[in-house]
């Protein structure tokens, strides 16, 4: 079988390119997607330590409700940048930077 | 470690993953990006296929390929100004975004590699998970993890809701 | 004894509780119409925790608090602790209660300025310091109390800091405090060296145990000895003694006092009278078994030298407040040569006195100033300043009553019988007298007794600007004449009944029932916490005690016969002074500009650096270019001389000199580009940067928090992993 480490080493590495789209792209839509692979990265750390619980498969059942809630996430997030969109005009985050409603 | 199929499999895909996130990170075409996204999802897919976790990759396939990367798409429609244009997108904070994902590498590493794996005795108990593991899967979550079910799926019905209600054509625009 | 620990000390919070309503008042925004409430309540406060200390307090307990303050890991931890000694619980009743009636005239005298309700909250911080540096047992604690107080000073000296005279006022006075002040740091080094504590309970105790041998000054600890030459010692006690005269403005630094009258007058009632300036006493007092033999001569000898020169600019000042500063200044004096004297006891009852009748005479000076304002503005009069004596006069007949508080109080700081003034006055000059003569007789020669004529001078002077003072405000003729009707204004009632409240204060029966002194009040309460100076033996204390038995009549009655010799003199003298106005002699001009202190020390610590700049420009100008210009000639002479041509000889020297002065002038634009302006701007430049990093977290930019957070995730994960590993 294949060793835990390659796993967790790939979801570090994963999650550190999400970070880093998180942080440097400005497009709103490209930070959902860093998020998202953030998100998988995490999921790839729980299914491989679920693979020795095959009993409860705890892993397993927190990374379907991490799915789903990105789903969630990702819908509310978008709606949300549609709405943002046609009120600056923009969906650059770095130019929308009122933080009044 | 003899170098058997899971372990090439485990590469092949493991590295379109990776390469799938780093083509996102120095691409700054939007629409390439959430196809590269896509690529990845797919390919993480496969990786829970070599965990035992059939279920789960099915369901990434069907909640992240169809799903969310569909109306990422959308999104990008939606917000496109040039419609004739494709969709770009710039950067910054790049020096501290390198820094601080050296910086974290850096600490992931270390820790990973403090810890001897084939040490903990977990990892050593013999498993005989013949089949697919989906009946388990049901009767789990219908019994032991009927709550967070339940929730998870009011949760995901008020997010439905929400979304449809913050994204709705606003009537009285000024 | 009594030693208080952590557990019970929600009583010293009751001391935070009136900063409360004090903080709102500071707000922007205020109620004007709370603050006469809020400040009266709090500072009344004050007054009535003072009051249930004094009640509880047996006279010859103490009640110490303490706890853990804060620690250096492993290698220092330092506690706080508050005593309540009889000392410090009647020096804290005083505070409170002259700052509560200061605070009471203030609701009415400061009613209409724009920053009504932060003077009066500024009055209740004021107090609230003041009370932690009497109370504080933990000299890190009263060090902190100590700059807390000066920092309130400076508020309150440049209140109005619109006018540009009060802000530099404000500034003078607190940078020479913060010069005196590092002296204070260093002696709290030394003594912290030498006894590994703050806590001045605790050094009594092992100076009590001390033992100067050979030389040098030992501490004996449970685990080990500290040893020291006896230099330091005396060194520390100076140190101690240099600290006090910047606080109480002895001569060289007395210089503030006086511009620190360019503040609110109830503010130069309280702090600049009654209260922070004695701080430096009072610390001598907390620290009297410190003082060496050394540094009580010059405490003597300062007490005793400003006591007289201040006292004579007092006679030749025009401004009614300087007058009245001058005479602090002078008060000061007396105690400081008290407490360096040895006479603990006589100069805590003087600071006891003075408070109260200082305090009275500033906020009399107020009240008339105030009415004299008014009155040239209804006689529209702008070129009257209320604040000259020559303008005033005539104060008698619009306002009865402030005259006669004036004479009463000014009766009790000249030392007249029947006021409290006479009873320490004469406990002081009994014991100067005593002091003087057995130094004299010990070998001091005509120094002590020259010091002693200054003090006696004093007694002379005090009655003397006091009566010209009286003279020149409230009698002879108006320059105005007042058409102002005296309204009765329901207001003047709570000025009326502080100042009333203070000039009763200064009547014989505040320190003791008997008019013409014995034992006082205090007397039985600070008996057995003060002993005797360090550098007195046993045969010294007995000639003292023997000449004060023998001649405390003579001195009494002499420095009354003084007094009221000053006051005739000074009544014909002002008389004639007031028909003819100022006279400008030298003498007159050198007292009325205090000695020209000032500018004496200007000439001490800022004309160097101005001649460096004119040294360095001379240097250029006569001796660089000449040189120059010599070579110049020379090697053109030369060069005709020798049959060269100037072109060999001449053109490549002038050549050479050029270069040599363009480089030294490159390196000197160097210095002065890289070192002089490159740390101004490497300053300017790092406070820009850093606050561009500390605004870019409130700037709205989400990716610019999500990096401070995953910075900060960073730097836990750092923290856990250098924990594990």
């Amino acid at each position: 079988m294949i060793p835990i480490e390659y796993f967790l080493v790939l979801a570090a590495a994963l999650f550190l390119v999400g970070l880093a789209i998180v942080i440097t792209k400005k497009n709103a839509i490209v930070v959902l997607m860093g998020v998202e692979l953030m998100l998988n990265a995490a999921n790839i750390n729980l299914v491989s330590f679920a693979y020795f619980d095959p009993i409860l498969m705890q892993g397993h059942f927190l990374a379907l409700f991490v799915m789903v809630v990105a789903a969630a996430e990702a819908a509310v997030g978008l709606a949300i940048i549609i709405k943002v969109y046609q009120y600056f005009k923009t969906s650059d985050l770095d130019k929308i930077t009122e933080l009044k409603g | 470690m003899e170098l058997n199929i899971y372990i090439l499999i485990f590469f092949a895909f493991g590295s379109i993953a990776l390469l799938g996130g780093v083509y996102i990170l120095f691409t700054s075409n939007v629409l390439r990006a959430a196809f590269s996204l896509l690529a990845t999802m797919l390919a993480i897919a496969v990786l829970y296929l070599l965990l035992n976790a059939d279920f789960l990759a099915i369901s990434q396939l069907l909640i992240y390929a169809g799903g969310i990367l569909v109306i990422m798409i959308f999104g990008v429609m939606f917000t496109n100004r040039f419609a004739e244009r494709a969709m770009y997108t710039e950067t910054h904070n790049r020096l501290p975004a390198l820094l601080l994902t050296v910086g974290l590498g850096a600490i992931f590493y270390v820790s990973l590699f403090q810890l001897n794996f084939s040490s903990l005795s977990w990892q050593n108990q013999e498993l005989n998970v013949q089949g697919s593991i989906i009946e388990n899967v049901g009767v789990l979550m219908l019994s032991n993890y009927i709550l967070p079910f339940e929730l998870i799926a009011v949760l995901l019905l008020i997010a439905l809701v929400g979304a449809v209600y913050v994204a709705r054509k606003d009537h009285e625009v000024k | 004894m009594e030693i208080i620990n952590e557990s019970s000390y929600f009583f010293l919070l009751l001391f935070l509780v009136p900063l409360l309503p004090a903080a709102y008042l500071l707000l922007p925004n205020a109620k004007r119409s709370l603050a006469p409430v809020l400040g009266g309540i709090a500072s009344f406060t004050y007054v009535l925790l003072a009051s249930v200390l004094l009640v509880q307090l047996r006279s010859d307990a103490s009640i110490i608090m303490q706890g853990a303050w804060f620690s250096v890991e492993n290698a220092f931890s330092f506690n706080w602790s508050v005593e309540f000694s009889y000392l410090s619980v009647v020096m804290l009743a005083l505070v409170a209660v002259v700052a509560f009636m200061v605070q009471l005239f203030s609701i009415v005298y400061m009613r209409n300025d724009t920053h009504f309700p932060r003077f009066l909250s500024y009055i209740v911080f004021f107090t609230f310091f003041m009370s932690l540096l009497v109370a504080s047992d933990q000299l890190f604690l009263l060090f902190m109390s100590w700059e807390l107080v000066g920092w309130m000073s400076f508020l309150l000296i440049g209140f109005w800091f619109d006018k540009s005279k009060a802000s530099i006022a404000a500034k003078k006075a607190f940078l020479i405090n913060r010069v005196s002040d590092i002296f204070l740091v260093l002696g709290l080094m030394i003594i912290y060296y030498q006894f590994e504590t703050f806590s001045i309970r605790e050094i009594a105790s092992l100076m009590s145990e001390q033992f100067f041998v050979d030389g040098m000054w030992l501490v004996e600890h449970s685990t080990h000895t500290n040893q020291l030459p006896v230099t330091w010692f005396t060194l520390a006690s100076v140190m101690i003694v240099i600290a006090a005269m910047g606080k109480s403005a002895q001569i060289p630094f007395a210089i503030w006092l006086p511009d620190a009258m360019e503040g609110p007058t109830p503010a130069s009632a309280l702090i600049h009278a009654a209260t922070m300036v004695v701080a430096g006493i009072y610390l001598l007092l907390r620290l009297s078994f410190m003082l060496s033999f050394e540094a009580s001569l010059l405490a003597v000898a300062i007490g005793s030298i400003t006591a007289f020169f201040a006292g004579y600019s007092a006679i030749y000042q025009t401004d009614i407040k300087k007058v009245l500063a001058y005479s602090t200044l002078s008060q000061l004096g007396l105690m400081f040569a008290a407490v360096g004297a040895g006479a603990y006891d006589s100069a805590f009852y003087h600071l006891y006195a003075h408070a109260f009748f200082k305090a009275a005479l500033f906020l009399i000076a107020a009240a008339t100033i105030a009415k004299a304002k008014q009155s040239f503005q209804a006689a529209n009069k702008k070129q009257y300043d209320p604040q000259n004596m020559f303008h005033l006069g005539g104060m008698r007949k619009q306002s009865p009553f402030l005259a006669v508080a004036f004479i009463v109080s000014g009766l009790a700081l000249c030392g007249f019988p029947l006021t409290s003034g006479f009873i320490s006055k004469d406990l002081i000059l009994l014991d100067l007298s005593a002091w003087s003569l057995e130094s004299s007789e010990a070998g001091g020669g005509l120094i002590p007794l020259l010091l002693l004529g200054f003090i006696w001078g004093t007694v002379f002077l005090t009655p003397f600007y006091m009566m010209r003072a009286y003279w020149l405000t409230f009698e002879g003729t108006a320059s105005v004449s007042s058409s102002l009707e005296n309204k009765n204004d329901n207001r003047w009632g709570l000025q009326k009944l502080a100042v009333a409240f203070l000039v009763g204060m200064s009547l014989f029966y505040v320190l003791s029932w008997n008019p013409l002194g014995g034992t006082t009040h205090l007397e039985e309460g600070l008996s057995n916490y003060f002993s005797t100076a360090v550098w007195q033996d046993l045969s010294w204390q007995n000639s003292i005690l023997a000449f004060k038995g023998a001649f405390a009549v003579y001195v009494g009655v002499f420095s009354v016969l003084l007094v009221i010799g000053a006051l005739y003199l000074s009544y014909r003298r002002t008389k004639s002074e007031a028909s003819a106005g100022m006279e400008h002699l030298l003498s007159k001009k050198l007292a009325f500009n205090f000695w020209g202190l000032n500018q004496a020390l200007s000439l001490l610590f800022i004309v160097p650096g101005l001649v460096m700049i004119k040294l360095f420009h001379f240097i250029e100008s006569k001796f660089l270019l000449p040189l120059a210009r010599w070579v110049r000639s020379t090697a053109s002479a030369g060069a005709k001389a020798n049959q060269i041509p100037e072109e060999q000889l001449v053109v490549p020297l002038v050549d050479l000199l050029g270069i040599i002065m363009i480089t030294f002038s490159l390196v000197v634009a160097w210095i002065d580009r890289v070192l002089v302006d490159g740390v101004t701007h490497f300053a300017a430049r790092s406070v820009r940067t850093a606050g561009g990093m500390a605004r870019s977290l409130q700037a709205g930019a989400v990716q610019t928090h999500i990096l401070w957070a995953a910075f900060i995730l960073l730097g836990v994960l750092l923290y856990v992993l250098v924990l594990v590993v």
